[in-house]
């Protein structure tokens, strides 16, 4: 069933047609009717994702035979009943979908093709809010946008009404979402006035409304500042004439709006690469002459030729065309030579200036920022990202323009040598245009399968790999099918595969240059026997023209890359967008003194806002005294110790040092007060006395010993083969317990007032776990100490002892009141008393 | 290459039928080349119609070169799929045989690396980069040969300009290679310099070091600008050098025909004709250095599946009759035994012990002391160097793999949990087991306080590698798990980052008293899983210095009694006072 010159075009480009079959149908509102259909076929195709659309071949009400293509938004997908429904507006004055819908019958079967059909696809990284602009006509597609968005994330949307019946049809429920309906007046910038001013930052926008109004929408979205990137917009249905109701748009003045200046994060990447651009374009530029230069030789050899089929071997000048052509070709090559040259020194400065960026960034984030997930992040950045950055500069730009320039310029310059046989040469392009449509359109359903195959071989490689003390040791379980999963997915592979191997060699075939030859021979060949074409005009197409095709494909290799590197350049611009922990604006430094008294008041904290780690935390910790916090795991001990430390800043309540809030501390000041030690050991690569006076790279060589000594550390120092001066990594590798007292001599030498300790008993090695303690023990004396306790009797001398429940305080007083108080203490206690009493030796 | 991966598909008649089509194809291609001359000098010649047979033949050449091209996509698809079913299986098959030590976390990478995706590279690989590298290597040489019956200079230039044009494109591979080595190292090296970095954030940010100036990662910024810089010296000459060669190549071909036409021996219209073959002639050339990236990732992956196909296995050693476990033998004897990860470095230096049937062994001592090198060795993740170790009255060599470890219950420090239900990663131990009998295991194990806390019970997913539950959690799945296998010989370390769980005495002791017949060695750090060992080893250096009862130890005032005192004041230490 070929539809007119497009359908020929659809099918020859491997468009899916699909039979649906009407099951039911039901009023949602008189005037929106939704039906829903068997679809056997349908889901055998890509996925149907969020306001996936069909073309729907609607039939023509008056002319039997003729049918007029539709789109209408797929809803409901049910796979394995095989239906699905489309939801129509019943609109007046109504056209051949609508009249098809309004006397549909149970039974009535439609076409539709899902061919080069969008759909709404998350923008990444998420946004901060979605605008979704439309009508009844949009709904179907805004529900199911609604449903797959977050639900923490706020949702307007703008709705214009033409029935007073649309208020009937039901919305997605989202607990963020704000709906306005605007009535329509015939005015097709209502919606446009609807859109608020104000700052739309790192907002999408999805507009789908009538056809003028979705373009005023992005009219006022661009001025709001909108980047093209976040708003995706596309017109459902245009006003018809026989409405007449259309006024001039331009009948009302618009008032004039500020220019907004928002910023989208979408845009990081763009403006990460800004400042090259101007360079790159003109490097582009200079790439184009380099190719264009590169071409002349074989202009040259064409022209030299044609010399010697005119005046015989001993023609005038062939000595001088050598030259020039040697010429030429040298310095065509050290011209580029040196573009590559001066692409590297950019590069070289770009490259640097980023991961200095990236360092810089490190310093001003918030401590509670870096976690394993953003180590990962950091090292792709200043590694991975920044190598395809580097290879976009230095490379992908120039081998675009070079691959887009030469082969245009060839074209060109044989077009005005014969256009006849310059056309040619774009057959065996037409065809290959048609032959990998059509293959992209059949393998297009294996394509999701494929991701799917490999995401699940390469996860349990991973598992049979590390899992492989346990698969022998038990020659069993989940992993003994990987050989099952390893030969199914070899069989999928073979049924995909190889038939596409037969088209993708007749892909190659009808553009190879052979082919080219021969067509241009023949031709050619023909012309010039038929007097049409001098045979030295045939010269150029013999030279020039043979890979002309295969070169034009390959800049779409090239811009894969690019493609890639501007996704790393967008990874690595979001890093850089990091907030960072604000600096006060008012630093009110310490009160001199020596003892530091901590105060929590009221605080509150929640990673989201909907969920709080911490309520209402009222706590003060004296000087020379140490508190220990104690609870069930997940209880929040961490992040309560953590805040103290301005990991992260409260959500409610303050928290002061010496009377001052932690906010408003200098950050050298809060760094220099509070330190901590933490489980979790950072050595970096150096001598263990930079390793020591980290926090004070001053410290003389006596004052390290000292606090080396004190921390248990020493006479293990003194053992490595050059003592102090050992480095770490290379010369020597410590235990983990011994790093630990590493980082307590780093704590003793910063001397802070007021310390955050984990009192990790997962030592790395028991052995070494009683010198860990006497260095802690040495530690704590004579501060302001908050310590996380994991076994309770090491901390029941402890001052005070705070007991935390679901991130509430529920007791609070030392050990002795607190064992013999009914509560949570009491109940840890005995319980861990049983295990924990050292056994009396045998 | 070609061959290294034409043998690992196995299948000898495919590749002879991919080889002889692929050399038609070749032969094809040279020849429409070649029939150009005549074809041109007829074309250019007073009577371009005679051209007319040619063309014909061009046509019928060009056409033939289809068909053989389409067979050899099709032959190297058969070899291709045969590749990526054998290549796995062996490569499954190996990885069950190599031992464990052998697996660096780098291996272990390769390895995964390996099973996701070498098999479907290689594959695609047949086709896509072996047919064209093949015939774009053979092609100049055949063209360079038929143009020797042309005029026989020509050939001759054309001849010597192949090796010339390969070797600088070989050189330019080379340099490009080491240029882009140079600056991953680089950067790779900054990277972990950044990590490091971000990792010491709070000390340097109390130093107020955080910045680029000055410090020492601003001078590894600075170093690695200057390898950025220095592409510039490897890389350029990399990618001008086949440039110019190809062009040397073009002028010395253009100039000898030009030379030749001058002399008479070609006429005008010949030397056109031959100018334009030549220009085909650097052709493949090209090709091949647009393919030499995927060539060389090609290489990488050959080269990890020969990692992994060439690894050292652990065999059965050869006999006739199966050896099996005598009920009368100790448990586990171990006879002076040698072993160390490098050559000249023993991490076990002569050790000799033995588990009676039914009694416990607790091996103590000092971290890097070698006792979990010495569970390895008994499971024979690793062979010794000397020695033996035998398991229930057999070296353990001697058995079949998967006898001995029908003899072993394992659990061991890093345990992995598979990212299934935690029934189906303690119904492992033993797939035979009755529902009843699961429950047992997972009761003794004291994993019921756990099911009740996850959201799905039993049926609670335990994530990648078990990460959605603690240690001490992991650590008493894999317990149950050798519960429920109630293998005669139980090796165990016990789990330091589980020492704070309150259960772990309970679960020792359930290990302990079920089946009377077991033999259990353990890696003891709890003071009251050592109490209670039947025998104690202390192990320093590895070496065996000290074993006996605990009171015996004691009684010596040795090593562990020194040992032994110091655990004990970790245990009662408190913070304050
Ligand atoms: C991607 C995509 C998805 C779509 N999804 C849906 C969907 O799920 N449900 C749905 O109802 N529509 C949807 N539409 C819109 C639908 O395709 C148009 O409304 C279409 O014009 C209707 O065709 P028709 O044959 O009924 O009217 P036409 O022959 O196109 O037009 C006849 C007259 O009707 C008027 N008209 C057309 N549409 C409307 C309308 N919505 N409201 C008022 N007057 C109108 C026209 O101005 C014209 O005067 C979608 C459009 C696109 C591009």
């Amino acid at each position: 069933m070929a539809r007119g010159y497009g359908g020929v075009v659809m099918k020859a480009f491997g468009a899916d047609e699909h039979t649906l079959t009407v099951v039911s149908y039901t009023d949602i509102t008189p005037h929106f009717r939704r039906i829903t259909f068997h679809a056997p076929t349908l889901f055998d195709g890509p996925p149907i994702e969020p306001a996936s659309w069909v073309r729907m071949w609607a039939p023509d009400p008056e002319r039997a035979g003729r049918e007029h293509q539709r789109g209408y938004t797929l809803v409901a997908p049910d796979s394995d009943a095989c239906e699905v429904s489309l939801e129509f507006v019943l609109h007046e004055p109504a056209g051949p979908a609508c009249i098809w819908a309004r006397g549909v019958k149970v039974g009535d079967t439609v076409q539709v093709s899902r061919w080069s059909s969008g759909q709404f696809t998350a923008p990444t990284p998420e946004p901060d809010g979605y605008l979704l602009v439309g009508d009844a006509a949009a709904l179907p597609g805004i529900n199911a946008i609604l449903a797959a968005v977050p639900e923490t994330t706020p949702v307007e949307v703008i709705l214009e009404r033409f029935h007073d019946d649309d208020l009937h049809i039901p919305l997605t429920a989202h607990p963020r979402a704000r709906v306005t309906w605007v009535p329509a007046t015939g005015d097709d910038s209502v919606l446009a006035r609807a859109v608020e001013d104000r700052d739309w930052s790192d907002w999408y926008a999805w507009v789908t409304a009538e056809s003028a109004a979705t373009k005023r929408v992005r009219e006022r979205l661009k001025e709001l500042g909108f980047p093209k990137a976040d708003v995706k917009s596309r017109a459902y249905w245009i006003k018809g004439k026989a409405m007449g109701v259309d006024r001039p748009t331009e009948s009302e003045e618009r008032p004039e709006t500020p220019k907004r200046t928002g910023q989208w994060r979408s845009r990081a990447g763009a403006r990460l690469l800004a400042p090259l651009k101007s360079r790159l374009i003109l490097a582009g530029v200079f790439q184009a002459v380099v190719s264009l230069l590169q071409l002349a030789p074989y202009l040259i050899l064409a022209e030299l030729c044609r010399r010697l089929l005119a005046g015989g071997a001993v023609a005038a000048g062939v000595t001088e065309l050598g030259l020039l052509a040697v010429v030429l070709l040298g310095v065509g090559t050290t011209l580029a030579g040196v573009l590559v040259a001066a692409m590297h020194v950019l590069d070289a400065g770009f490259g640097h200036h980023v991961r200095a960026s990236v360092v810089r960034k490190l310093a001003r984030v918030p401590l509670g920022w870096f976690t394993d997930r953003t180590s990962g992040k950091i090292k792709q950045a200043v590694q991975d990202d920044a190598a395809s950055v580097h290879y976009l500069v230095t490379h992908a730009v120039l081998d675009i323009v070079a691959a887009v320039v030469t082969p245009l310029a060839v074209l060109g310059y044989l077009f005005t040598v014969s256009a006849g046989l310059a056309a040619i040469l774009l057959v065996p392009l037409a065809f290959y245009g048609v032959l990998t449509g059509r293959m992209v359109a059949a393998s297009s359903a294996a394509l999701p399968k494929f991701s799917v195959w490999e995401t699940r071989v390469a996860s349990e490689a991973v598992a049979y790999v590390d899992g492989l003390a346990v698969v022998r040791a038990y020659d069993a379980g989940p992993a003994g099918g990987f050989r099952a999963t390893l030969e199914e997915r070899a069989r999928f592979l073979d049924a995909w595969q190889r038939p596409l191997g037969g088209r993708k060699t007749v892909v190659d075939l009808v553009t190879r240059p052979l082919t080219s030859l021969l067509l241009i021979i023949v031709t050619g060949g023909l012309m010039v026997a038929g007097g049409v074409l001098s045979a030295a005009d045939l010269l150029p197409f013999l030279l020039l023209g043979v890979t002309f095709g295969a070169q034009l494909l390959a800049a779409g290799y090239g811009l894969g890359s690019a493609r890639e590197a501007l996704d790393a350049a967008q990874r690595i611009g979001l890093l850089l967008d990091e907030p960072e922990l604000p600096e006060p604006d008012a630093p009110r430094p310490l009160p001199a003194g020596e003892g530091r008294p901590v105060r929590f008041s009221g605080v509150s904290f929640g990673y989201t806002p909907e969920h709080e780690v911490l309520s209402g935390i009222d706590l003060e910790l004296r000087p020379g005294t140490v508190t220990a916090l104690v609870g069930p795991s997940g209880a929040g001990k961490s992040t309560l110790a953590a805040l103290l430390a301005r990991f992260h800043d409260v959500t409610a309540g303050r928290i002061t040092i010496d009377g001052v809030d932690l906010r408003e501390l200098p950050l050298t000041d809060l760094y220099r007060t509070v330190g901590f030690v933490f489980q979790d050991v950072a050595l970096i690569r150096g001598s263990v006395h930079d390793n020591i006076a980290l926090a004070r790279p001053d410290a003389t060589r006596e004052e390290v010993e000292r606090v080396a000594r004190a921390a248990q550390i020493h006479d293990r120092i003194i053992r490595l083969p050059s003592g102090y001066d050992t480095m770490l990594g290379d010369e020597a590798r410590l235990s983990g317990g011994e790093a630990q007292r590493l980082t307590i001599a780093r704590a003793l030498l910063a001397d802070p007032g007021v310390l955050v300790l984990d009192e990790a008993t997962a030592y790395a090695d028991p052995e070494s776990e009683h010198q860990v303690q006497e260095a802690l023990s040495h530690l704590v004396a004579g501060r302001t100490v908050l310590v996380i306790a994991h076994r309770l009797h090491t901390v029941a001398g402890a001052d005070t002892i705070v007991v935390l429940d679901g991130g509430r305080i529920v007791q609070q007083g030392a050990h002795a009141r607190l064992i013999t108080e009914p509560g949570l203490y009491r109940e840890l206690w005995q319980a861990t008393s049983i295990i924990e009493q050292p056994k009396a030796s045998a | 290459m070609i061959f290294q991966t034409l043998r690992l598909a196995g299948d000898r008649g495919a590749a002879v039928r991919y080889a002889s089509l692929l050399t038609l194809s070749t032969i094809l291609r040279a020849g429409a080349m070649l029939s150009l001359v005549p074809l041109l000098s007829a074309l250019f010649s007073a009577t371009p119609a005679d051209a007319l047979p040619w063309i014909a033949v061009l046509a019928a050449l060009v056409a033939a070169g289809w068909a053989s091209d389409y067979a050899v996509t099709g032959a190297g698809f058969a070899i291709g799929f045969g590749l990526l079913n054998n290549l796995e299986t062996q490569i499954v098959d190996r990885l069950q045989r190599i031992p464990l030590g052998w697996f660096t976390s780098e291996r272990r990478t390769g390895a995964q690396r390996t099973l996701t995706s070498s098999g479907r590279e290689l594959c695609q690989g047949i086709t896509h980069l072996l047919t064209p590298t093949v015939n774009a290597l053979a092609l100049p040489a055949l063209i360079g040969a038929g143009l020797l019956f042309v005029a026989w200079p020509l050939g001759l230039v054309a001849l010597a300009a192949v090796p010339l044009l390969l070797g600088a494109l070989w050189l330019s591979g080379r340099w490009l290679r080491a240029a882009d080595s140079s600056y991953d190292a680089a950067s790779g090296e900054l990277a972990q310099r950044v990590i490091e970095l971000a990792q010491s954030q709070p000390a340097l940010r109390t130093a107020g070091r955080t910045g680029v100036e000055g410090t020492a990662i601003g001078r590894a910024l600075t170093r690695q600008r200057k390898a950025a810089l220095r592409l510039i010296g490897l890389g350029i000459p990399g990618q001008l050098v086949f440039g110019f060669a190809t062009q040397a190549a073009l002028l010395g071909l253009a100039a000898t025909a030009v030379t030749l036409g001058v002399s008479g021996e070609l006429n005008a219209a010949e030397v056109v004709a031959v100018i334009i073959v030549i220009v085909r002639f650097i052709e493949p050339f090209t090709t091949l250095a647009d393919l030499s990236p995927a060539l060389q990732n090609m290489r990488g992956t050959l080269a990890r599946v020969h990692a992994i196909l060439d690894a050292p296995a652990l065999d059965p050693a050869q006999g006739d009759e199966e050896i099996l476990p005598r009920r009368d033998a100790a448990a586990l004897e171990l006879r002076d035994v040698h072993f160390g990860y490098e050559p000249g470095h023993d991490t076990i230096a002569g050790v000799s012990l033995t588990v009676e049937r039914g009694t416990t062994t607790a091996v103590v001592g000092p971290s890097g002391a070698g006792k979990s090198t010495l569970l390895a060795l008994i499971a024979r993740f690793h062979d010794v160097a000397a020695g033996a170790v035998h398991v229930r009255g057999h070296d353990v060599r001697h058995y079949d793999p998967a006898v001995l470890m029908g003899q072993l219950g394992i659990v061991f420090q890093d345990v992995y949990l598979f990212d299934a239900s935690l029934y189906d990663n303690v119904r492992l131990g033993n797939p035979a087991a009755t529902e009843d009998e699961i429950r047992a295991a997972a009761t003794a194990a004291q994993l019921d306080e756990i099911i009740v806390r996850l959201p799905n019970g039993w049926e609670t997913r335990v994530g990648e590698r078990g990460t959605s539950l603690s240690g001490g959690e992991r650590q008493r799945v894999s317990i149950a798990r050798a519960l429920l296998k109630n293998a005669p010989l139980l090796l165990l370390d016990e789990a330091t980052a589980a020492l704070d769980t309150n259960n772990e005495r309970a679960i020792i002791g359930a290990l302990e008293s079920t089946g009377q017949d077991r033999a259990t060695l353990i890696i003891a750090h709890r003071l009251s899983t050592i109490a209670r060992a039947d025998q104690i080893v202390f192990l320093e250096a590895g070496r065996v210095v000290e074993s006996g009862t605990l009171p015996e130890l004691l009684a010596l005032n040795g090593r562990f009694a020194g040992y032994w005192r110091q655990r004990e004041q970790a245990a009662g230490w408190t913070l304050v006072p």
